[in-house]
């Protein structure tokens, strides 16, 4: 009688196991969004000078953006993924050659598996988030913790990029206060870019998928051979309102700065 | 014999037993029990105005009406200075906006640090780092430091902890505040939590900018002609236009009706041969990074009027020469961000309109707040 009671408890035992196995987990994956910043297909470092398509070069000092609506997108009976709805990236920390070799990174979790052929990255904000009304998300936000120095109030609008530099517009090759200081603010529902870059993406053979991105801030400034003349006091600041073509321009030009 | 040592021994005991319980007596003092004073905190609701952005109030520190109370005494009391003289209130003074009216403000003994005070309003809702290198990032960091800096308070906290766990009314309200049950539990980073929820309340955004930006006030000609100029060179709303003056202001003071963009700018009012050579490395002696040195943070320009002399160390005693200096360009350094710092052509009208503009982002209607003020006058 007892061995029959052993028994049945450990039948009963396996069986719990078993159920426990047999519960359907989604498949799922983490992808690594890994974001480097280039110039002319180098990494960009920030402070030291870069040479420029009219044989004087410029200097960058600050770099950085928003992304939005950051989506895999599916093919066959694999549906699009959002990764991210907003994100926010700042190379400050590129400041030598070896910081700059690293990538700022998000991580996604529990990213469906599946095929994807690529991705779609929107360049700003979402205009239904573009606005003073962002200012109160949580603090967590990229949207909030970014308030103040990217919320351009005037515009009630969000500055999506932070391009700031110098231009040795002497080409004596020295920085100083001869030269031009260039501020590109681009902002405004108007230059929201968005980029598609088609590569499959298959999330179906590991859990941990790195996807690399990479942005060229040459391509941003040079786009088909032609570069923005920075030496026009013109294309000195963008503002949008008052500058809405070169913020467009700019902005535009992500379709060819972004690689994966 | 007998007799005479056993009183002696119960002499000694009974002086023990003495000194055990009393705090003076160089024995163990275990402190006071406060389990007999009521704990109920009552939830504080802030109530945000329009055109400020949420505030990150930590989890682990709730505003409660007793808290901010707790902290607006603390605020106002030199007991935390070394010799009673210096308080919060001392450099952060509610009719300067929080600030006070010196270059380099005083601590205990007269002496001065490097820098001048910042103004405290709205300094809740900051998120980019606190003082002008950002070297604390939450309130409750930053309300430890002046304690114990020599120019400044000069006091230890564990002399302040001391102090406030002899104080019968500081005992009652830190057990009303924080549900302590003995008054050793009162400790330095109590005091900072009541000090940051007291911060937390010091929200202004009524001034006449406000009321036009945010239209609280339907009037139209709230703002006169020359400070409507003065608005559109600040946020560079001729920019394009040729000819047409612009301020590159608020690329440094927007963050909407902050009037802060918390970011880190070498303002350049310092000449120096290099980047190594600023006498304050300011944002660059927190980060380490080269590239930052010599940059503060920019401060919010509300009642900026009212909070002269200006800049980190107070070298500018007047707005007209703080906007004659921006209208320069300054001492260029390899950090200085140029496409706005930069020689601006204002004419005097421009300088005239861009000061008028200024002031509209005065607001006293916070003056006469009974939480604001001093609690021991």
């Amino acid at each position: 009688m007892r061995n029959l009671a052993f028994l049945l408890l450990a039948i009963l035992g396996f069986a719990a196991c078993g159920d426990d196995d047999a519960q359907p987990k989604d498949p799922a994956a983490t992808v690594n969004l890994n974001f480097r910043a280039l110039y002319n297909g180098n990494p960009l470092v920030l402070y030291q000078p870069l040479d420029y398509p009219d044989g004087k070069q410029i200097r960058l000092q600050n770099f950085n953006f928003f992304v939005s609506k950051i989506k895999l997108l599916g093919e066959g009976t694999t549906p699009d993924y959002q990764l991210s709805g907003i994100e926010f990236f700042d190379f400050v920390g590129n400041q030598d050659a070896t910081a700059a070799e690293k990538p700022l990174t998000r991580n996604y979790e529990k990213v469906p598996l599946g095929t994807y052929k690529g991705i779609s990255i929107d360049f700003g904000v979402p205009s239904e988030l573009n606005n003073a009304n962002s200012g109160s998300l949580p603090s967590d936000n990229p949207l909030r913790q970014h308030f103040a120095s990217h919320y351009w109030s005037d515009w009630d609008s969000y500055i999506f990029m932070k391009s700031e530099g110098i231009y040795d517009s002497t080409g004596d090759g020295v920085f100083n206060q001869s030269d031009i200081g260039f501020e590109h603010h681009p902002g405004t529902n108007e230059v929201l870019t968005s980029v598609t870059l088609l590569q499959p993406i298959v999330l179906t053979d590991k859990l941990v998928y790195d996807l690399n991105l990479f942005g060229d801030v040459y391509e941003i400034y040079v786009h088909e051979g032609v570069a923005l003349d920075l030496s026009d006091p013109a294309n000195k600041n963008t503002q949008s309102l008052s500058d809405l073509p070169l913020a467009k321009s700019l902005m535009n030009h992500w379709l060819s700065a972004l690689s994966l | 014999m007998k007799k005479i040592l056993f009183l002696l021994l119960f002499g000694i005991l009974t002086l023990m037993a003495a000194c055990k319980d009393d705090d003076d007596g160089g024995g163990t003092f275990n402190g006071e029990d406060l389990t007999n004073i009521a704990y109920e905190p009552t939830p504080h609701e802030l109530v945000i105005p329009k055109g400020l952005p949420s505030m990150n109030i930590p989890a682990d520190n709730p505003l409660t009406e007793q808290g901010i109370e707790l902290g607006r005494r603390l605020f106002y009391d030199p007991i935390l200075s070394k010799d009673s003289t210096i308080s919060c209130s001392s450099c952060h003074s509610l009719k300067f906006s929080f600030n006070d009216v010196k270059a380099i403000s005083p601590g205990v003994g007269g002496l001065l640090g490097t820098r001048s005070s910042m103004s405290l309003i709205n300094i809740g809702f900051q998120n980019n780092g606190l003082f002008w290198d950002g070297r604390s990032l939450t309130l409750e960091d930053q309300a430890l430091h002046p304690v114990e800096n020599p120019v400044e308070m000069a006091e230890i906290w564990d002399n302040v902890e001391v102090k406030l766990q002899r104080s019968a009314d500081y005992k009652k309200r830190f057990r009303e505040a924080f549900g302590i049950s003995n008054s050793l539990e009162i400790t330095k980073e109590l005091a900072a939590k009541a000090l940051a929820q007291f911060e937390r309340t010091l929200i202004s955004a009524n001034s006449r900018y406000d009321k036009k930006r945010w239209q609280l006030d339907p009037n139209p000609f709230l703002l006169s002609d020359l400070e409507v100029d003065g608005q559109k060179i600040y946020y560079d709303d001729l920019l394009g236009t040729a000819g047409a003056p612009t301020g590159h202001c608020a690329h440094c003071h927007d963050g909407s009706a902050l009037y802060s963009s918390e970011v880190y700018r070498n303002n350049a009012i310092t000449q120096v041969a290099s980047l190594d050579d600023f006498p304050d490395k300011g944002r660059g002696e927190v980060t380490k990074l080269r590239s930052d040195n010599g940059m503060f943070k920019s401060s919010s320009l509300r009642n900026i009027a009212l909070t002269a002399p200006y800049m980190h160390d107070g070298r500018f005693q007047t707005l007209e020469e703080v906007i004659e200096h921006y209208n320069s360009g300054g001492h260029y350094a390899e950090n200085v961000v140029t496409g706005s710092i930069t020689t601006l052509n204002l004419t005097d009208y421009d300088k005239k309109a861009l000061l008028a503009f200024l002031h509209t982002l005065t607001d006293t209607s916070y003056y006469n707040n009974p939480a604001f003020q001093n609690p021991f006058k």
